[in-house]
């Protein structure tokens, strides 16, 4: 291998050092710390231009946040004058290696932090151990710097977007603040209604993301139908979301991946936060302990006295709904070169709803994670991370009309181990490898009338391994080549994937990148876009091989007007061997798994266009997506490729914050969409004399499918935020925010009513205006 | 060079993208036209008389829709018969009994279907410029009670209606039946409650006969003796007192044609998003609509009423 042969010849002895120390400060020469995968030691691409002589002088170390010690990923270390830069993993840790020998005007800075300077002076083969607490600021100030540049290039990586906590929590949202709503909001990344918080990225659907909570999959990840995710904002300390031509580190979707890291906790003082909401309410407590910290959070919802109330009023209430979701981690770092943190989560929704007399469903969904996590310093230049990881999903409605039960029970139980590995060799290179290997169990079973109907189980053994090169050909060149093997048991397929971006800087503020990557998925979601608690993971077997695709994209990145980021990225993919249930199968009965599927094909294609405001009291972004994504299955449509209902032409985000004073914070959310697909109903006829039970039965009869688009969908939201007390003993946060401020009665889809000659349509309607408040404490 | 104008000389190039992205991705997939198409529907019943065909055209779906109204006449209707080795027994000529009724001729009509038999139809439109309508379908076989276990149960007891049925399969294909249940005593006082919510304010007429979704085969317990045992589900039953049961075990094109309305309508376990509509599945050349068959089986059974209720 050409290519390994070059990064063996090039390699250098790099140091790296320091035993962990919580306080800002520099510690010369001390001995190798932890730090976790993924890091990022940057040489800048876009430096001077001259050849540096490679020394052995090294800077490095932890980037915290001053007040709780919580590590932050990817903040930015500048060196003032030699453009040389890095960004914190996701342990939080940074490393510039061969600098050269001299002193330096070292820039800190966090989005949402005060940027700190720190002066150092490095001799030749020192290597400098710089620990850093930046403290978290308001936005008061007109001339506040919110962002760091550095974290910018971070996030302008090719197909990559973050999305910050305080945005999370700021943005109006139905209800209650919501991850997977915020991301919703991001160039590329469409909702299928008011009422699911499922991902659409890049004409995908919700399966083809793959969804991480500490490196641990997450299958079920919504609550309340699909209205909003399962992930808690009080307990998140990240989101990374790579919407399309990720690298070789991540498999197993074909589109894209969402990488959710929970916060380790306060490592200084015991806190937590208190929040009031009219859907759920939260609680969240974490705190430092001898060597480490922790983190609990769990939110519940509180419609039960609601409920309860309408209950004797009002017909169809719900014999039960609650959900709930609790997050909680725990880290030990008093450890040389070794941290250990143990996180677990679970959520269910159960929802029990009589209907009519005699009849009623029960739905009861949810998911339960478990991750450890080892993080090892192997040697100064060689990172490694082990995860053991345990995931279990179900999904089990029952329906039951006149005592005929319909059951379902749908399983997957995926118990896994990941290791990955990273070396630095040189200040040119990046080298990562690893491993993810485990065991995955898939159940499906269906009763009718007590009969089982269909009863499927599949136990696979799973593999991957991936390889991993970043390259600083130059100065101004930045090459990620990778290839990821798979291995999927159910079915013996073995997949490789290969991955490889490009990226040019013309000048210090523009980068022009490319990438390619192939993908395998060995899963699929049905899911109807409505509801979420009737979502059906299926896996691959004999005669249902897995899906795979191919991504191309383009992207440029500007940042030459400054406090501002303009983004453009133009993209296309296809996919193939989409597998999903035949939806003209009935009864399941009797028939071979690879029979029930249908498979097809599709492509997308579109260009996103994302400015950004960073500085000032004014902050936020408009983004633009003009995308098309087009299937086709056999059988379906005359075999013609169709839009599916979420494809939207042209989607328009206009996200700002406004702070009106030291204590009142504005903003709004607006949102422009072409109509999503539907099939508009040309004809009709019946059959009249149906010898079953002579009843009318209608036929409706189409042309294309989704050839025909509702309405352009539009909604403003607007909130405000109060800063206040809690009785002088803590911090109180009111929120007041209203969805939907002109009532825009946004229409989801139509429906017939065939009892009507000619038949009638009427509209299933989205979200009216909706008031919304909510109390937070933090203490 | 300054960075805003290096910035500003990239525009171009990027309007120039999105321009080139913008056409080659021009959306060509339109909604098309109405078209005006036939419309056939018959069911063989194995033993019993050569059935009438009825003939129509679809209406645009925002218009009045009546049989009557959408009937078509004059047509040349012909039904060939074929036997269990495919040699041409008959051919039924079809004349019009009513306006888009058509009746096979009256010398032919007490001729039975026969099961297994194969049934060709062939429609010639005159009048449309010798429009051609084709079909076949194969007519399954026939089974029988073998023993009735329970014919009279408590409704929602936990006994169940249970019979033990003889087997009709042939070759591969697993059977697909759908159930009907005549109600012999239709008066509300008798409807069970879930079908009293159901048809609460409306005519209970349409209750009196009710049916099933598409069972497969595979659901009943196969004994060793070869014959199955059917269980009724209580969701099939919509009055108290006395019922006829109907156990239909269908063809192909009766299967396709039921199987995708279903989710036409919304029902069955179509995942499709709400606002997709996928055409029905016709096994016809020239036409749309069902030219299916079917073997039956009744049962008279007996429902009674729960203490309860």
């Amino acid at each position: 291998m050409p290519l390994l042969k070059l990064l063996l010849n090039r390699l250098r002895i790099l140091l790296l050092v320091g035993a962990a120390v919580p306080v800002a400060g520099a510690a010369d020469s001390t001995p190798p710390d932890i730090a976790g995968r993924d890091i990022l030691t940057v040489s800048s691409p876009a430096s001077t231009g001259e050849h540096e002589v490679q020394t052995r002088t090294s800077l490095n170390g932890f980037i915290r946040d001053a007040e709780t010690g919580e590590t932050l990923l990817g903040a930015t270390v500048l060196i003032s004058g030699t453009e040389r830069g890095a960004t914190t993993n996701t342990a939080g840790y940074y490393v510039i290696n061969n600098v050269p020998a001299g002193s330096y005007s070292v820039r800190f800075s966090y989005i949402g932090y005060a940027e700190k300077r720190v002066e150092v002076t490095l001799e030749e083969g020192e290597t400098k151990r710089l620990d850093i607490e930046l403290a978290p600021v308001d936005y008061t100030l007109e001339e506040m710097v919110i962002t760091s540049e550095r974290e910018q290039e971070e996030r302008q990586n090719i197909g990559t977007a973050s999305i910050s906590t305080e945005l999370i929590k700021s943005v109006p949202s139905v209800l209650q603040a919501d991850v997977f709503r915020s991301v919703q909001l991001l160039p590329g990344v469409k909702a299928a209604s008011d009422f699911s918080s499922g991902l659409y990225i890049r004409g995908g659907g919700p399966d083809q993301t793959l969804i991480l909570l500490d490196r641990t999959t997450v299958y079920n990840p919504s609550h309340f139908f699909g209205f909003f995710s399962t992930f808690n904002p009080d307990a998140i300390k990240d989101v990374r979301l790579y919407k399309g031509a990720y690298p070789a580190t991540y498999g197993g979707r074909l589109g894209s991946v969402l990488d959710v890291y929970n916060k380790d906790g306060n490592r200084y003082e015991t806190s937590g936060t208190l929040s009031l909401g009219m859907l759920s309410s939260r609680a969240m407590i974490e705190g430092p302990y001898p060597g480490g910290s922790y983190m609990f959070a769990a939110r519940r919802s509180t419609l039960e006295p609601i409920l309860a109330v309408l209950r004797g009023s009002v017909d169809n209430v719900p014999d039960a709904f609650y959900f709930y979701d609790i997050n909680a981690k725990i880290n030990y770092d008093n450890w040389n070169n070794n941290r250990l943190s143990i996180a677990a989560y679970t959520g269910t929704d159960d929802v029990r709803f009589p209907f009519g007399d005699d009849s009623q469903f029960n739905l009861f969904y949810g998911n339960r994670t478990l991750s450890i996590d080892w993080t090892h310093l192997l040697s100064r230049r060689t990172f490694t991370n082990l995860t053991l990881t345990a995931s279990e999903y179900f999904n089990d409605p029952v329906f039951e009309f006149c005592g005929t039960e319909f059951e379902r029970y749908n399983r997957i139980y995926d118990f896994s181990l990941k290791a990955d590995i990273e070396w630095l060799p040189t200040q040119d290179y990046e080298f990562l490898a690893g491993f993810w290997g485990g065991h995955k169990t898939f159940r499906l079973q269906d009763y009718f009338d007590g009969e089982s109907t269909m009863e499927e189980q599949i136990s696979s053994d799973y593999a991957s391994v991936y390889l991993q090169n970043i390259w600083y050909p130059g100065n101004r060149w930045k090459i990620n080549a990778g290839l990821r093997a798979n291995y999927f048991g159910s079915g013996n397929y073995l997949r490789p994937d290969p991955r490889l971006s490009a990226e040019f800087r013309p000048s210090d503020n523009t980068r022009f990148q490319a990438a390619y990557g192939r993908y395998h998925q060995f899963l699929t979601l049905l899911t109807n876009e409505a509801i979420s608690a009737f979502d059906l993971w299926l896996i691959t077997d004999d005669g249902v091989p897995p899906a795979y695709g191919d991504q191309y994209v383009l992207g440029l990145k500007n940042t030459s007007l400054p406090g501002f980021n303009f983004e453009f990225e133009l993209y296309y993919r296809t996919m193939n061997d989409l597998f999903e249930f035949d939806p003209f199968i009935q009864d399941a009965a009797g028939m071979e798994y690879a029979e029930l599927f249908r498979f097809g094909e599709g492509y997308a294609s579109g260009f996103e266009v994302f400015l950004e405001r960073t500085r000032g009291r004014l902050y936020g972004f408009i983004g633009y997506t003009w995308g098309l994504t087009r299937r086709k299955f056999d059988g379906f449509n005359e075999g013609r490729f169709y839009p599916p209902k979420y494809d939207r032409t042209h989607d328009v985000n206009i996200v700002a914050n406004y702070r009106l004073t030291d204590r009142w914070t504005a903003s709004g959310v607006f949102n422009y969409a072409t109509g999503q697909a539907y099939t508009e109903p040309l004809g009709r006829a019946s059959l009249v004399s149906n010898p079953f039970n002579n009843a009318v039965v209608d036929a409706i009869i189409v042309g294309r499918v989704n050839a025909s688009r509702l309405p352009a969908y539009h909604r403003l939201d607007i909130g405000f935020t109060r800063e206040s007390s809690f009785f002088g003993i803590a911090d109180s946060e009111w929120q007041f925010q209203v969805i939907n401020l002109y009532s825009r009665r946004n229409i989801w889809f139509y429906m017939y009513d065939f009892d009507e000659n000619p038949v009638e349509r009427n509209e299933a309607r989205m979200l009216p205006i909706i008031p919304v408040i909510g109390y937070t404490v933090h203490f | 060079m300054n960075p805003v104008t290096k910035h500003h000389n990239l525009l171009p190039l990027l309007f120039a993208v999105m321009a080139v992205t913008s056409l080659s991705g021009c959306d060509l997939y339109g909604q098309d036209d109405y078209v005006e198409q036939y419309m056939v529907e018959s069911y063989l019943i194995a033993n019993n008389e050569m059935p009438e065909i009825r003939l129509s055209t679809t209406a645009p779906f925002n218009e009045n829709y009546f049989f009557d109204e959408r009937a078509v006449s004059n047509a040349d209707i012909r039904v060939m018969s074929y036997d269990e080795e495919g040699n041409h027994d008959k051919t039924y000529h079809y004349s019009e009994t009513g306006r888009g009724i058509y009746r096979p001729l009256s010398d032919d009509r007490s001729d039975l279907v026969q099961p297994r038999w194969t049934y060709e139809l062939d429609i010639v439109i005159p009048d449309d410029n010798e429009h051609r309508i084709e079909a076949r379908t194969s007519v399954p076989d026939t089974f029988s009670v073998k023993e009735v276990i329970r014919d009279s149960a408590v409704y929602q007891g936990s006994e169940q209606l249970e019979f033990r049925i003889t087997r009709n399969r042939a070759n591969d294909r697993q059977n697909y039946f759908i159930y009907a249940t005549r109600a012999l005593d239709p008066v509300e006082e008798n409807l069970t409650p879930f079908w009293r919510d159901i048809f609460e304010d409306e005519d209970i007429e349409e209750a009196r006969r009710i049916r099933t979704s598409i069972v497969n085969e595979e659901n009943f317990d196969l004994n060793p003796d070869g014959t199955l045992t059917l269980r009724m589900p209580w969701i099939g039953i919509a009055f108290y007192g006395p019922n006829v049961i109907s156990t239909f075990s269908i063809d192909d094109n009766t299967f396709d044609y039921f199987r995708s309305q279903t989710v036409q309508v919304g029902g069955g376990n179509s995942t499709l998003a709400p606002g997709e509509i996928q055409n029905i599945i016709y096994n016809l050349d020239g036409a749309i609509g069902l030219f299916g068959s079917m073997s039956e089986l009744q049962m008279e059974v007996y429902v009674e009423r729960p203490p309860s209720h």
